[in-house]
């Protein structure tokens, strides 16, 4: 009788689950085919796709954890340059340390860095993300789609989500449901496809996303003023779930070889207020582990720039590109005082390292053009004279961001020539010799400021951005006082 | 308790993850519900081990109502003991006199319970109300007490176990334990059906055999109630929220929108969770009364309140309706005895004039208004007749619940006032749907309606379409989760909607 009964238990057991497969298959398919795929932020899955490009070709030296602020307020690319290393931002929206812990995790299966760097905004009150709800779970969801290892991803699903999240955590089809009748148009579209999306990534991607152009408004500065602040640094601390992850990467640093340091970007010292208590807390999160921390939060000559913040009254203020290549150079050389025994690829020793960076803003800031040909260099003049002295080259670099074009002109005087004078009083003229269309050629008078956020210690660098155009020659280059413009 | 807490808080994996609300429509629910079900089955529902079965129903039902809100498990811990106490109490009481001292016992604990934390501030704000009326200055005391879940359920299931003993229609119950798990079965223990004890408590002894049938056919209902409530009820309630949101911004056919839309939310919403929970536990051995009757076609008013929260209404009429009526031959106390039980009917519904004006209207129109509309529908022939009722029970029944849904008599009188405003165009979008989304919201809302037309036209029509081989079960329920999956309304940037009636 009691086996009778077990059968019958067992038997109908079975229906269910032929009768969940039959459920799961169609998801699951729609899910390999990306039915349901939406294509607003292809940086999710385009940093996955990058380090699996850059395996056993290019290794990452420095990886940087973190979110919003990691991808936005890190400059790889500059960073890199300035310290001869690969640096790649593995930074996932609204996330925090939890998922920053299984970023890594995950990031071990593609490369082994030297270095590891932790952005601490993500070290927070959240004890789990995915709990607010909205945006927090989307993104959180986002970053865990982007993943590839089903091992890793059972393995953190409940450290990361709230059980009823768990079937859109694993399904894209599930998360994303709602397409069919709030944008249907997508949904046909990735019918026709007939696979998921792969993100076209334009040359080596480094992780950087998302870049603010302008600064904080003087009527934003002065709501700022006003309030008092907008965000309140006594509520930034550090959750025992953010304690925990932290405390596991420096640990897995320990056990895989690799050093691991924590970096705070800034705010603007108007908008954040009670930034003691922050620096409190997080010293309190962070110096128990016994590794390097960069709180650029007390670089004043940081944080009292408006132009280096992004213009919000919201409760999170990232940097602007301008202030991430400003925040690149104190980061460079901590990294050198910090982490002194790291393996350096050398400015002369790796020669695909060179080739990569090449193409990447922010290289020619650092280093001579190489003498191969290099696409992303529009145009190039090499020894040009500039009143007394010579100038090993003056290069045009063509920078073509995901949403915009543009050159930019660099020019690399020594250190050494400015005795007399302060290389901050004067500006680099010449003439670019533009062709037209039509063949006709036009000269064009342009400026070169000294830029105040980059110094590798040898030579300073001049640069300005200019319009696209067909740069044939640079003419009569010469160093101008300031006071005679 | 707290102790247990703590730990459960503690501890990482599933507990952790569904600590906090577990509703019927939820991933952690059906998760909970397997588990149950495997354990239930496999362990602990043997021939011989009755008692084990009980604690064990009794154990996970204390753990899906402690999700919610621990210290309310000491409230139905409490009711529970008082109740069989005063049960035993009564078989032994000796004279009448003696058992009716018990039965007020148990009467004020339960009553006394939902008075002070359903009604205390309520009755004190309206008391206050009257006092700033006479010109004297109220004292501003409050108690803002959480409403537990499912207190208006189980304090009535838990009075009709002591009616019942008290007018000697069943036995006191002596197994403990099967009373306790009685009183907090977990699938009607948040929102009903309200089971009266001679039909539930007799189920809890003995152990069922496992029935594959009545298992399958309480899956399919669980998944249909699931499907109602996330597919249908759900969307409607994006617009309907929205319409009640903003009232004064209401046009015509936007007002004519929310008016219909809601009956058949609040219909679906309820009938969902009913079918939930029946299904459940029959999936668990046990039989639960049927709550709703196809009540949205309705031949009369009357008629609707025959078919609609059958529990409910039934509880009121077998414990509050015939005694009262019974205490009175005179001519207006049927009447009288109407308007008692639909002013009590309103007040268990919430703590608000606007649920007690509800009451009222509805009685009123029972006493006064069905009686005409069906004389007068006596004169037509039949299928005009029909039309007529059903179509005054709409109307009569549709209107009725604006007061039951606004948030206050002003919010009510704006929706009713925006029927004469109907001019402007009109976009969805306007209110927070898309254009998709919105038709949607009608194309199921025409597939509910025609469901339940199709039911009340051929009631036969359901049992007919399942016999033979199983294969259209297969097809429904494989079409009901597909749908529910990808139509739901759930998920990212949605507002999930509780339970209507988790409120009450």
């Amino acid at each position: 009788m009691e086996s009778h009964r077990i059968r019958r238990l067992l038997a109908f057991l079975l229906e269910g689950g032929f009768g969940l497969f039959l459920v799961l298959a169609p998801i699951q398919w729609m899910d390999r085919r990306g039915v349901f795929d939406i294509e607003d932020e292809p940086h999710w899955r385009a940093r996955w796709q990058s380090l699996n490009a850059l395996k056993g070709k290019l290794p990452v030296d420095v990886l940087i954890l973190g979110n919003s602020h990691a991808f936005t307020g890190f400059e790889p690319a500059w960073l890199s340059s300035a310290t001869d290393m690969t640096c790649f931002v593995m930074g996932n929206s609204s996330t925090n340390a939890v998922d920053h812990y299984w970023s890594l995790r995950q990031a071990l299966e593609y490369t082994q860095p030297q270095l590891v760097l932790v952005e601490t905004t993500g070290m927070n009150e959240t004890e789990m993300v995915s709990s607010d709800g909205g945006i927090g779970l989307v993104n959180q969801l986002r970053a865990f789609h982007a993943r590839s290892s089903w091992a890793l991803k059972f393995e953190s699903c409940l450290e990361l989500f709230e059980w009823d999240d768990l079937p859109a955590a694993f399904s894209s089809s599930i998360m994303n449901h709602h397409l069919w009748w709030t944008d249907a148009h997508e949904v046909r579209q990735n019918i026709v496809r007939g696979r998921a999306r792969t993100p076209r990534l334009n040359g080596v991607y480094l992780g950087d996303y998302s870049r603010f152009r302008s600064g904080i408004a003087d009527t934003t500065l002065a709501i700022y003023r006003e309030r008092g602040g907008i965000l309140d640094g006594a509520k930034g601390r550090v959750s025992e779930v953010s304690q925990n992850a932290v405390e596991r990467i420096v640990q897995l640093g320990k056990e895989r070889g690799f050093q691991v340091g924590f970096v705070t970007l800034p705010m603007h010292q108007d908008y954040l207020f009670n930034e003691s208590d922050r620096e409190e807390h997080l010293e309190a999160a962070i110096r128990p582990l016994g590794v390097p921390w960069l709180n650029l939060q007390q670089m004043e000559s940081l944080t009292s720039n408006p132009g280096l913040f992004e213009n919000t009254l919201g409760t999170n203020q990232h940097m602007t590109e301008r202030g991430s290549i400003a925040a690149n150079q104190p980061i460079a050389d901590w990294i050198g005082e910090s982490f002194s025994n790291l393996r350096r690829p050398g400015r002369e020793r790796d020669a695909l390292w060179h080739q990569v960076m090449q193409v990447k803003p922010g290289y020619l800031a650092y280093h001579d053009p190489l003498t191969k040909e290099n696409p992303a260099i529009a145009f190039e003049k090499r020894d040009v004279k500039a009143s007394n002295r010579v100038l090993s080259s003056v290069s045009v670099f063509r920078y073509d961001g995901m949403s915009d074009q543009y050159m930019l002109v660099y020019a690399r005087p020594e250190q050494a020539w400015f005795t007399n004078v302060s290389a901050d009083d004067l500006v680099l003229g010449m003439e670019l010799i533009l062709r037209a269309e039509d063949g006709s050629e036009t000269a064009k008078f342009i400026t070169l400021k000294k830029s105040d956020v980059v110094n590798d210690g040898e030579r300073w660098l001049f640069q300005a951005a200019v319009s696209s155009a067909e740069v044939v020659d640079i003419r009569n280059c010469r160093f101008i006082h300031k006071s005679a413009l | 308790m707290h102790a247990l807490k703590v730990a459960s808080s503690n501890l990482t994996g599933v507990f952790r993850v569904i600590d906090g609300v577990m509703t019927f429509n939820s991933f952690s629910f059906a998760t909970f519900m397997l588990v149950v079900f495997l354990a239930y089955w496999f362990i602990f529902n043997r021939k011989g081990t009755n008692r084990l079965r009980n604690i064990f129903l009794l154990a996970v039902s204390y753990l899906f109502y402690g999700l919610w809100d621990w210290r309310f498990l000491l409230l139905i811990a409490l009711s529970s003991l008082v109740d069989y106490s005063v049960g035993l109490a009564i078989e032994r009481g000796e004279s009448a006199q003696q058992k009716r001292r018990y039965l007020i016992v148990s009467l004020v604990a339960n009553l006394g319970m939902l008075a002070v934390f359903k009604y205390f501030d309520f009755f004190i704000e309206s008391a206050e109300e009257l006092v700033e009326m006479l010109g004297g200055t109220p004292a501003g005391f409050r108690l803002n007490w959480i409403l537990p879940v499912g207190i208006s359920f189980y304090t009535f299931q838990t009075l009709s176990y002591t009616l019942d003993v008290y007018r000697g229609r069943m036995k006191a119950q002596r197994d403990v334990v099967a009373f306790f798990a009685f009183v907090a079965f977990f699938p009607q223990l948040v929102a009903g059906p309200i089971e009266r004890a001679r039909h539930l408590l007799p189920q809890f002894k003995g152990t069922p055999e496992f029935d594959n049938r009545a298992v399958r056919s309480g899956l399919l209902l669980v998944l249909w109630g699931v499907f109602k409530k996330v597919v249908i009820a759900d969307r409607l309630a994006l617009f309907v929220n929205a319409g009640y949101a903003a009232p004064e911004a209401l046009d015509g056919w936007t007002a004519l929108l929310v008016w219909a839309f809601f009956p058949w939310q609040l219909y679906l919403d309820f009938s969902a969770y009913s079918d939930i929970a029946i299904g459940s536990a029959r999936m668990l051995g046990f039989k639960l009364t049927k709550n709703f009757n196809l009540p949205m076609w309705s031949a009369g008013i009357g008629d609707f309140w025959k078919r609609w929260h059958i529990t409910l209404t039934r509880w009121f009429r077998e414990y509050l309706f015939v005694p009262v009526r019974r205490a009175s031959r005179h001519r207006a106390w049927p009447v009288a005895s109407l308007m008692v039980v639909f002013f009590a009917t309103g007040l268990w519904h919430g703590a608000s004039w606007n649920f007690v004006f509800w009451g009222v209207f509805c009685g009123l129109g029972l006493a006064f208004v069905d009686p005409v509309m069906v004389r007068f529908g006596q004169k037509l022939n039949a299928p005009v007749q029909r039309v007529f009722l059903t179509g005054g029970t709409i109307l009569f029944m549709y209107s009725s619940l604006v007061w039951f849904r606004a948030p206050n008599w002003g919010d009510a009188m704006e929706v009713f006032r925006a029927f004469g405003r109907w001019e402007g165009g009109w976009s969805p979008t306007d209110w927070g749907l898309t254009n998709g989304e919105f038709r949607l919201a009608w194309i199921f809302f025409i597939v509910a309606g025609g469901h339940e037309l199709v039911m009340e036209w051929k009631p036969e029509w359901e049992a007919s379409f399942f016999a033979g081989n199983g294969l259209k079960r297969w097809a429904v329920a494989w079409l009901l989760l597909m749908g529910l999956i990808l139509a739901g309304s759930y998920g990212l940037n949605i507002q999930d909607q509780a339970f209507i009636y988790f409120q009450f």
